[in-house]
């Protein structure tokens, strides 16, 4: 049996490699989901691409069904012991040691091993601040771009990578067009999603996944294998940066992607401006990159992790990071999961994570007297080894609570807003490092009190739903608090005023011209949950806007 | 600098403990691979005693016990730690042979003057294992993770003999699976 860990294979042969020393156009640090994007929007458009990825290179052919590495899904995200991460609650506490981090480490980034729910976000999202208003202890914001100007990047999201749905949903903003694919098809959940919900007047919807329901593009359909969560597709179905993205981005021959290189700092020249990358290789040995213009795709938490490694004379706090807002705000979304036992098999363990969705609570009913909103979903825990480590107890009871959790317990998961906040923020442990010798990412986070009502009113609902639907000895088993997950968000933040945001609306820097920033740490907020497919409709755009600017010869 | 190897010191046990074993074995992939392919001699075994074999085999079939479905004696549960220990674990099994002491100290508490586990009647058995969980709870984690690998991990890895563990559970490894998955969706 091969696993990914052994065996790496190599890049394409007729992959473009650029010689040591050379300048290139632009040099990409991350190759997730918006390094994919990047990569290939800006290779498209002719110019010399490198994109330095941390982790190593698989391909289809690497992802099996071993539990072993099922369970074990940090074979594609990062390793806690080789990258420790530290946690306090505030300023005054001392940071300990605790894994809050998780993010796809390989070509293709979270793409690889992600869930795929694609959910937009709503026309408020963007400018909650002026419509809602801004609560105490938030740093809620209009984003410089409201839904009209992502819409036509959400809509080329959906036919350039490929994503199953149903227009029509009430709940969704308003879409030029429809899905490319229809529906992947109903499970027992989705059925009992059905059911609960329309009990409660809600409108349950078949769930936009970015997995393929037929062949689209090159890439074959979705065989319903059951092993999305945190594993890699078999069947290149799930629409990865690594099979959707990165193979046209090596087919126009200026895009060199590689893997094992770890970015330790960006350098800058004189002129403030930057000139190029350090990275360590696969045997740690250092080398310079030099580029024209960098784009950091790194994720919300490496990202700021590495403008804070990169400060220098000109640039003291770090850089981009005149308005000392590099590291704040960040969020996870919030999440609870409630499980219901049915009385007749649910076989979630077969097909892809959810089938329908519900979103009649993406604007918080009035009389919650919360803000902001979230949706539903209702799916299983899939993996003999995780159900069985995640049921407690031992002996015969628990023989029977996890044969019966695996194939008749079904989970309603709750994804909801979660408040940005100054004080929620991430930066350098000024101790702890990582194998390599870089600081690690320490994290300050103190849940709003609207995201603990927020995870209470979910866990009610939830409870609710599946009780509708005939579900029978209701426990609440994830109560939350989000305060960690792969989910890394609003670091970076955009905005029109270099006081208070990091990137313009175009995901410059305010700081520095010639470096761009785009992945979850531009979002102003973490929408209501799902933020995937709106990193990469900003990657597209920001394509867009990046290649604009060159051609204008403004970069 | 901390050295991967220094971390992977006390690994498995503590991260089992805290739920954390996914990110251990992440860690240990390619000493997984080794794990695949060791054998062992039918009778023998690589690193364990046969004084802890035989109280493995006794704890393990308390934890996962046989009954109208496969327990840890059908899956071969001991094999599986017998060999995790003889290379995935291995800087565990010090730790191991420790906590197997600690079991052996806290079965005396529990039943006096008992000095052999396999030869407790069947509710001691469960006493003795109740009052290790309650007394030492991480080394009770730990032996309820590598219990629980050895049910449902891939057979390939020595354990999940037969698909014992995934028969268990109701589990089928296929790569196909077609509408109707369950119940509810039989339209």
């Amino acid at each position: 049996m091969r696993h990914p860990g052994q065996g790496t294979p190599a890049a394409p042969p007729s992959m473009k490699r650029y010689a040591p020393g050379a300048t290139v156009d632009f040099v990409i640090v991350g190759s997730g989901s918006a390094g994919g994007i990047v990569a290939r929007e800006l290779s498209r458009a002719g110019h010399s691409v490198v994109v330095l990825e941390q982790g190593p290179w698989y391909t289809t052919g690497d992802f099996k069904h071993d539990e072993l590495w099922i369970d074990a899904q940090y074979g594609l995200t990062n390793d806690p012991k080789q990258q420790p991460a530290t946690y306090r609650e505030t300023e005054q506490d001392e940071a300990k040691r605790k894994p809050w981090i998780q993010y796809g480490r390989v070509v293709g980034g979270g793409s690889v091993h992600f869930s795929a729910n694609f959910w937009r976000f709503p026309e408020i999202e963007f400018e909650q601040a002026t419509k809602l208003g801004v609560p105490d202890g938030t740093s809620i914001a209009d984003w410089p771009i409201r839904y009209a100007d992502l819409e036509p990047y959400y809509t080329k999201v959906e036919w350039e990578v490929g994503v199953s749905g149903l227009a029509g949903n009430p709940f969704e903003p308003p879409r030029r067009k429809g899905y490319p694919l229809p529906p992947l098809p109903i499970k027992s959940e989705g059925a009992l999603m059905e059911i609960g919900a329309k009990k409660l007047g809600w409108t349950p919807w078949p769930a936009p996944m970015a997995i393929l329901s037929r062949p689209y593009r090159g890439r074959g359909s979705c065989q319903a294998c059951g092993f999305c969560f945190g594993m890699g597709c078999e069947y290149g179905a799930k629409s990865s940066s690594l099979v959707s993205m990165i193979p046209a981005a090596l087919a126009t021959g200026r895009c060199e992607i590689r893997p094992h290189s770890y970015v330790r700092r960006i350098e800058t020249g004189a002129n403030g401006r930057v000139t190029g990358v350090t990275y360590f290789d696969a045997a740690k040995q250092e080398h310079f990159q030099k580029a024209k213009a960098v784009v950091l795709c790194a994720n919300g938490v490496e990202t700021p992790k590495l403008l804070l490694m990169s400060g220098s004379g000109a640039h003291p706090s770090g850089l981009a990071n005149s308005s000392g807002m590099v590291g704040r705000n960040i969020m996870f979304n919030g999440f609870v999961m409630t499980q219901a036992i049915f009385d007749h098999p649910i076989n979630g363990w077969k097909g892809v994570v959810a089938s329908r969705v519900v979103w009649d609570q993406v604007i918080m009913p009035k009389e919650s007297g919360l803000y902001g909103g979230g949706g539903f979903d209702l799916r299983c825990m899939a993996m003999p080894v995780s159900t069985s480590m995640f049921t407690p107890g031992w002996g015969r009871d628990w023989k029977r609570m996890v044969r019966t959790g695996f194939s008749n317990g079904v989970f309603a998961a709750g994804h909801e807003t979660q408040m940005p906040q100054l004080t929620n923020r991430v930066d350098l442990d000024p101790t702890v490092k990582d194998a390599w010798g870089l600081p690690a990412p320490r994290l300050t986070f103190k849940s709003h009190p609207n995201d603990l009502a927020m995870d209470q009113w979910f866990i009610e609902r939830g409870k609710q739903l599946l009780e509708a639907a005939g579900g029978k000895e209701i426990t609440t088993v994830f109560p939350g608090p989000g305060d960690n997950g792969p989910h890394l968000l609003g670091t970076c933040r955009m905005g029109n005023d270099p006081a208070t945001s990091v990137v313009d609306a175009n995901h410059r820097t305010h700081d520095v011209k010639n470096l761009f920033i785009v992945d979850g740490s531009s979002l102003v907020t973490g929408g209501r949950g799902q933020p995937t497919m709106t990193i990469m409709a900003l990657a597209f755009r920001a394509g867009a806007m990046i290649n604009q600017a060159a051609k204008r010869g403004e970069i | 600098m901390t050295s991967p190897q220094s971390l992977s010191r006390r690994g498995f046990l503590a991260a089992a403990a805290t739920g954390a074993a996914a990110a251990w074995l992440a860690a240990h992939a390619h000493e997984l691979e080794a794990m695949a392919s060791l054998g062992a001699p039918s009778g023998q075994w690589l690193v364990l005693t046969a004084d802890q074999a035989a109280l493995l085999d006794a704890v393990t079939a308390q934890l996962i016990p046989s009954d109208d479905t496969p327990g840890a004696r059908e899956a071969k549960v001991v094999r599986f730690i017998d060999r995790a220990f003889a290379s995935v674990f291995k800087d565990d099994a010090k730790e191991f042979a420790g906590l197997l002491e600690r079991l052996n100290a806290t079965m005396a508490k529990t039943v006096p003057g008992a000095t052999d586990f396999t030869a407790l009647s069947d509710a001691q058995q469960v006493a003795v294992l109740k009052a290790f969980e309650q007394e030492h709870p991480d080394d009770f984690g730990g032996l309820r993770g590598v219990t629980i690998l050895g049910m449902m991990s891939n057979p390939s890895y020595g354990g999940n003999d037969g698909k014992a563990g995934w028969r268990m559970i109701g589990f089928e490894d296929r790569y196909v699976w077609t509408p109707p998955f369950g119940w509810y969706d039989r339209g």
